[in-house]
């Protein structure tokens, strides 16, 4: 393994155990993903504080576990097949478009700067909620280059009330991604304030609130189920 | 690095995880049912909260799916490789749920005299005695860090000096620490 400077070798120990907060935390994954060597340097550190770990007694795991792991691994592989045909289908309407408008435009304008979307990463993303039981109550599949979020709700209580979904960021406030369809399929592009802070292990929340068409600025009903976004 | 124990289970469980990482999912389930015990301890270790360690629980043996090809035994064994997957996980979980103000509120000292189930009793010693070689309070505080998820700002605002200051007093004992290990 390459010699590194002892200030990267320190960063590299400072990311390993904890240390680093904010951006600094953010600068040094940044590397990882940048420098090899660096992320070597990362890996040595996690290997030699290893042999901490074996200080912890097993714990039994809860029964339930394995069959959370195969519902997580098939609900991923279902969604990598549909998000390739999502793709797919999305490449061959622009393709269409982009003929369609060198046919129709007769004079050249000034095409105006594509608008950057800031896309944290573009691996698709999923979040499966269950009750108590394991029943389903909703699966959201999140595709970070296009934006669209697709829901679908299902054993969720009938009423006056609609799911609306929250996305519960780094300063744990929630920030709602829109009202979805009640025990149904609904589909819609996620703003771009959202889109910025969606990423891999996020806290993703539903509540039952008030039928409004933009979404609330707070929940104001109970958390009827939670959990983390992952990439597939 | 050292490759560990050069055990049968060690290499059972090297051998899993290579048909883990071909697409077998009854192999996935072998591996679970070594390993299971092992990492759903150390996610409650690193969770604020049992619901959160059954998602990291998960969460790790969905990564094990999905980076099983990355596995290197020449690096480390397969057990302490997942048990460092589960750590970053429960830890994650932990940071994006922002949920550090139910972390233990003082740091502990962690006993290193349990027999050796996932790291060498040769690299468990010789980590235990570079780790006295420090002094008591910059020990506590990597300790701190690396169980407790405690940050430079956490520790520094604990002990109630600098931020500067916390800082340099770890990095010395990082280096010192390093020296030692390598040198042992």
């Amino acid at each position: 393994m390459a010699e590194l400077d002892d200030e990267t070798d320190l960063q590299a120990a400072e990311l390993a155990l904890g240390l680093l907060t904010g951006e600094d935390r953010a600068a040094a994954l940044r590397r990882t993903v940048a420098e090899p060597a660096f992320a070597d340097a990362v890996e040595a550190w996690r290997l030699r504080m290893a042999p901490l770990l074996d200080g912890i007694a097993p714990v039994a795991a809860p029964s339930g576990a394995w069959n959370g792991i195969e519902r997580l691994i098939d609900g991923a592989a279902v969604l990598r097949a549909r998000l390739a045909r999502w793709r797919a289908a999305a490449a061959v309407s622009s393709a269409i478009a982009a003929g369609l408008a060198a046919l129709l435009v007769l004079r050249p304008v000034p095409a105006p700067p594509p608008a950057p979307v800031s896309v944290p990463q573009a691996e698709p993303m999923l979040a499966q909620m269950v009750d108590a039981d394991g029943n389903p109550l909703l699966t959201a599949q999140y595709d970070p280059v296009s934006g669209e979020l697709r829901v679908r709700t299902t054993n969720m209580p009938e009423g006056e009330r609609v799911p609306e979904l929250w996305a519960i960021g780094s300063d744990g406030v929630p920030h709602s991604m829109g009202v979805v369809r009640l025990n149904g399929a609904s589909a819609h592009t996620a703003a771009p304030a959202i889109r910025a802070m969606l990423a891999d292990g996020m806290t993703i929340a539903v509540t039952m609130e008030p039928q409004t068409p933009r979404g609330h600025s707070g929940p104001t009903g109970d958390v009827v189920a939670k959990t983390k976004l992952m990439t597939v | 690095m050292a490759t560990g124990m050069a055990t049968d289970a060690n290499r059972r469980l090297n051998d899993e995880i290579a048909r883990v990482a071909a697409g077998d999912r009854a192999a996935l389930r072998r591996v679970y049912d070594a390993t299971a015990a092992k990492l759903f301890a150390v996610c409650l270790r690193f969770s604020p909260d049992r619901e959160a360690a059954e998602d990291a629980l998960q969460e790790t043996y969905v990564k094990l799916w999905r980076r099983a090809g990355r596995f290197d035994p020449t690096r480390a064994s397969a057990i302490t490789w997942l048990c460092l997957i589960a750590r970053g996980t429960a830890i994650d979980g932990a940071r994006t749920a922002h949920r550090a103000d139910a972390r233990v509120s003082a740091a502990r000292e962690e006993a290193l005299s349990e027999p050796n189930p996932i790291t060498a009793a040769a690299e468990q010693e010789a980590l235990a005695d570079c780790l006295d070689t420090l002094d008591a309070d910059p020990r506590r505080f990597i300790l701190a860090a690396f169980f407790d998820g405690y940050s430079y700002d956490d520790l520094a605002r604990q002990a109630a000096v600098p931020l500067g200051t916390m800082k340099s007093r770890i990095r010395r004992a990082l280096q010192a620490l390093k020296r030692c290990l390598d040198d042992g």
